[in-house]
């Protein structure tokens, strides 16, 4: 790149995305966690960005969660740009070894919500189309259902069994293939 | 009042506006709502476009309640029949209650309930799989009127049964509380009283879960289910009628379904006789030509409600455990079905199979199952090779070779002889289809039996698969016959078939054609010419692209899909070498040599030694230079193009005891809920 330094930093301070929720709350982002989103990147592609992105199926609340992740996993694309192109040496490596760690923590901690927050933020993944978000928040919801037991997955998540005893018997024989 | 004098100001000033006085006086509300109840559906429906609050006015239920009693019109389903046409082949299945009626699509094998004279339809779920269902529609007046579908139906060896669907309801069948105390004997549901009533046999009831024939034949009572408290009622039939066989009977709804009649049509041209249900107890005779409804509907507005899968996919959480879920493979969602009602009904969807599928196909990693027929019917069983391998049981072989299609998008395909088979190989549903096509009887052999050849690929704007025949093909050389193209998109047509442009060159009928996803067309190797026909599903139009050389022309050559574009396999006997030709980029109608591989080595793999042709059946991506499958029917093993290497990995070769008979036919596995369109013959199924 030709211009550096402080020409950069103005470029990047300009492309600022206001996002609104359905609860017309506004939230500055930069291009960069912007774009993480699949959606967003072709609006601003599109250049319809002017006057902020309404986004009327996610909710402020989810929204500033969605946010945090992006603005995380926008800082961990960008030092990964950084470090493959220009650094190679073994103290950076390391440095990104810590880095992707501290990712995977903060992964872990941001999947520590309830269930109605875990699925809200699924379905704005979803919406918003974030493929790493999209695949933390699924899996989180595949892997406690995966292994366990019909009776287990109700008492986890609350369901009432409202099958009769015939339709549980009738489900068995349907899916017999399942259980061989 | 303020009056000008009129002549003078008129010359001055633009004439005034009419005065109010001559407009019409806007009419009461009131007026309007009784004016509009007596509007077809059609043109009351449109007027709910006049206002928002008209709008609200016109679809509540009173309104709706009030159109439907304002006139109890009765007409011709023009709606209905226009409905009719875009969905193929449909037939009623009930009489009109309360302004609905279910309608089945026979190709579909998918039930609906419509309005016929709105023209909305909404499909219902499958229901319990059964060997005999009947359906009936019936209207709950309570709680401001509901219409229920009721499904009563028996399965082998299980029993009856009785389910009900509510309009507008949570989009699934759930269980009456009670069976039905007898057996239905004609299925249509008619309504009358606040019931349906089906023709029954309640002798039936006590006979052997078997469904005996003779039950079906003559009627001596009707069953009736209250649609408010969801119980069931039998009333014997006059004598005049009992016992006589059932499709001389019909019931009939009487007065706008205020009475219920019995109509029994005498053999020859004596009159009917008739009987009305007086009292839901007793059966008076009546007038012979006493006036039936008919098949007439009424007119009204009555809602649909929304297609099954629509309902169900409503809730903003069932959509979101439904992207988490189609991480799983089709094993563990087949154990987590019964979850619950609302689980169940996501994981049977068509939409979430679809889903599910597109998932997991983008994924590499397929793992092969070896199909095995096994007795009785000779029915194709999918094995996981895994456990092929574990155990040492041999599983049951097939006498010839069978090639069997890679999956597309969940479903793999397989043709022996006059019938070919679409499956699943994960759930075992399957539907199979006769493709003899009466081309001929020529040679008894299975791959020239109706010399023609059928391929499957996927439709991937109208999202199904499609079945495309070719027939009239260069073998047997006596009788040339004309070609033709046959394309079965599956989902809109049961056993029909539409007749594309025909092929311009024959189609080898003994190579099993092949389909490519990402170029959407089906290939056939072609021998005389020596060419490569390639059918476009979306465009319905052929293509012929030359074939690489084969300047001996000794060589058996197969078409395969790996990684996602087509190959010419060419096996020579002689030489014993297998030899992959790729397409070569850029360049139309180019190949270049992808692998050449020396198999002498391998007695087992040797195109000399096997029957039929070497079948690369994928390439494993996870090895360094792409490890390729090798399939002969007999063994299945890697072959490193790197290092020239052939590691065996399943072999009948080792069981001394076959010497040299059967085959396994080997499959790729890909995860998969998706249905083989098999809706028609599971309603028949136990």
């Amino acid at each position: 790149m030709a211009s550096a330094g402080s020409g950069d930093e103005k470029a990047a301070a300009a492309a600022m995305i206001t996002l609104i929720s359905s609860d017309n709350e506004k939230f500055e982002v930069t291009e960069a966690t912007a774009t993480l989103s699949q959606t967003i990147r072709h609006m601003i592609e599109d250049g319809c960005t002017d006057g902020g992105v309404p986004l009327p199926n996610v909710t402020s609340k989810i929204l500033a969660r969605v946010i945090e992740y992006c603005k995380k996993h926008a800082t961990a694309a960008a030092g990964e740009e950084g470090s493959s192109s220009s650094f190679s040496d073994a103290a950076f490596l390391e440095v990104d070894r810590a880095f992707l760690e501290e990712l995977e923590e903060f992964d872990d901690a941001f999947l520590e919500v309830d269930r109605a927050t875990l699925f809200d933020l699924i379905l704005a993944a979803n919406y918003l189309d974030i493929k790493g978000l999209l695949n933390l928040t699924c899996q989180k919801v595949a892997d406690s259902v995966k292994g366990k037991t019909p009776e287990q997955i109700r008492e986890m998540y609350n369901i009432v069994n409202d099958l009769t005893p015939e339709e549980e018997a009738e489900i068995r024989r349907e899916t017999q293939w399942a259980f061989e | 009042m303020d009056m000008d004098p009129p002549n003078k100001k008129a010359r001055e000033e633009p004439p005034p506006p009419p005065p109010p006085a001559r407009q019409p006086q806007p009419l009461p509300d009131e007026v309007m709502e009784h004016i509009f109840a007596r509007l077809p559906a059609r043109s009351a429906a449109r007027c709910r476009c006049l206002s928002r609050s008209w709008a609200a006015a016109l679809s509540s239920r009173g309104f709706i309640s009030r159109h439907l009693d304002a006139a109890g019109r009765l007409s011709f389903p023009a709606a209905l029949s226009a409905w009719s046409r875009e969905h193929g082949d449909t037939s009623p299945l009930t009489r009109s209650c309360r302004g609905l009626a279910l309608v089945a699509s026979i190709s579909e094998g998918v039930v609906y309930v419509g309005n016929p004279s709105t023209g909305q339809a909404a499909s219902l779920p499958d229901g319990t799989p059964a060997a005999f269902a009947c359906l009936g529609l019936g209207y709950d007046a309570r709680a401001g009127g509901r219409h229920k579908a009721v499904r009563v139906y028996y399965q082998y060896h299980h029993g009856s049964g009785c389910e009900v669907y509510d309009v507008g309801g949570a989009g699934y069948w759930r269980p009456a509380a009670r069976p039905p105390p007898c057996r239905v004997v004609a299925a249509g549901g008619v309504f009358a009283r606040g019931r349906v009533h089906w023709l029954a046999a309640s002798n039936a009831a006590a006979a052997s879960d078997e469904w005996e024939l003779a039950a079906r034949l003559t009627a001596d009572s009707v069953m009736s289910f209250s649609a408010g408290d969801e119980t069931f009622t039998s009333e014997p039939l006059p004598t005049g009628a009992r016992g006589r066989p059932a499709y001389l009977l019909e019931l009939t709804p009487l007065d706008g379904g205020r009475r219920l009649g019995l109509v029994y049509h005498r053999r020859g041209r004596r009159p009917r006789s008739m009987w009305v249900l007086e009292d839901d107890v007793r059966w008076v005779a009546t007038a012979g030509d006493g006036g039936t409804d008919g098949h007439l509907y009424e007119e009204s507005l009555e809602p649909v409600g929304r297609p099954h899968e629509d309902v169900v996919f409503a809730s903003a959480s069932v959509r979101a455990l439904s992207l988490a879920l189609r991480r799983l493979p089709a094993r563990a969602l087949g154990r987590v079905k019964s979850v619950s009602r609302s689980w169940r009904a996501v994981i049977d969807s068509d939409r979430f199979a679809a889903s599910h599928n597109d998932h997991h196909r983008r994924r590499a990693g397929q793992s092969v199952v070896v199909l095995t027929s096994c007795p009785p019917y000779h029915r194709l069983v999918a094995v996981q090779l895994d456990s092929c391998l574990a155990s040492d049981v041999l599983p049951p072989l097939m006498s010839s070779r069978v090639l069997v299609s890679k999956p597309c998008h969940g479903l793999a395909m397989v043709c022996r002889g006059e019938w070919g088979q679409l499956f699943n190989p994960v759930t075992r549903a399957h539907k199979n289809f006769f493709v003899g096509l009466s081309f001929g009887f020529d040679s008894p052999t299975a791959t020239d039996f109706y010399n023609g050849s059928i391929g499957l690929g996927y439709d991937r704007s109208s999202r199904q698969h499609v079945l495309v025949l070719l027939s009239g093909g260069e073998a047997p050389p006596l009788r040339r016959r004309r070609l033709q193209c046959s394309v079965w998109r599956l989902r809109e047509e049961y056993m029909a078939t539409t007749v594309a442009a025909p092929p311009p060159v024959p189609a080898a009928a003994d190579v099993p054609p092949v389909y490519v996803e990402d170029d959407g067309r089906i290939y056939w190797m072609c021998r005389s010419p020596r060419a490569i026909l390639a059918f476009n599903i979306r465009g319905e139009a052929f293509d012929v692209v030359p074939a690489p050389p084969d300047p001996a022309g000794i060589s058996t050559e197969v078409l395969v899909e790996l990684g996602g574009a087509l190959r010419v396999v060419q096996s020579c006997p002689s030489t014993e070498t297998v030899t992959i030709w790729a397409a070569v980029a850029g360049r139309d109608g180019e190949w270049a040599r992808e692998h050449v591989m020396q198999l002498g080595r391998w007695p087992e793999f040797s195109p000399k030694k096997t029957a039929g042709p070497v079948i690369p059946m994928a390439v494993d991506p996870d090895k360094d230079g792409g490890r390729i499958l090798l399939d002969t029917g007999r063994s299945l093993g890697y072959y490193d193009p790197a290092h020239r290497t052939l590691e065996t990995v399943y072999s009948l070769r080792s069981r001394p005891e076959l010497r040299g008979e059967g085959f396994f036919a080997a499959a790729l596995w890909e995860e998969s809920l998706v249905r083989p369109y098999d809706r028609f013959e599971r309603f028949l199924r136990a």
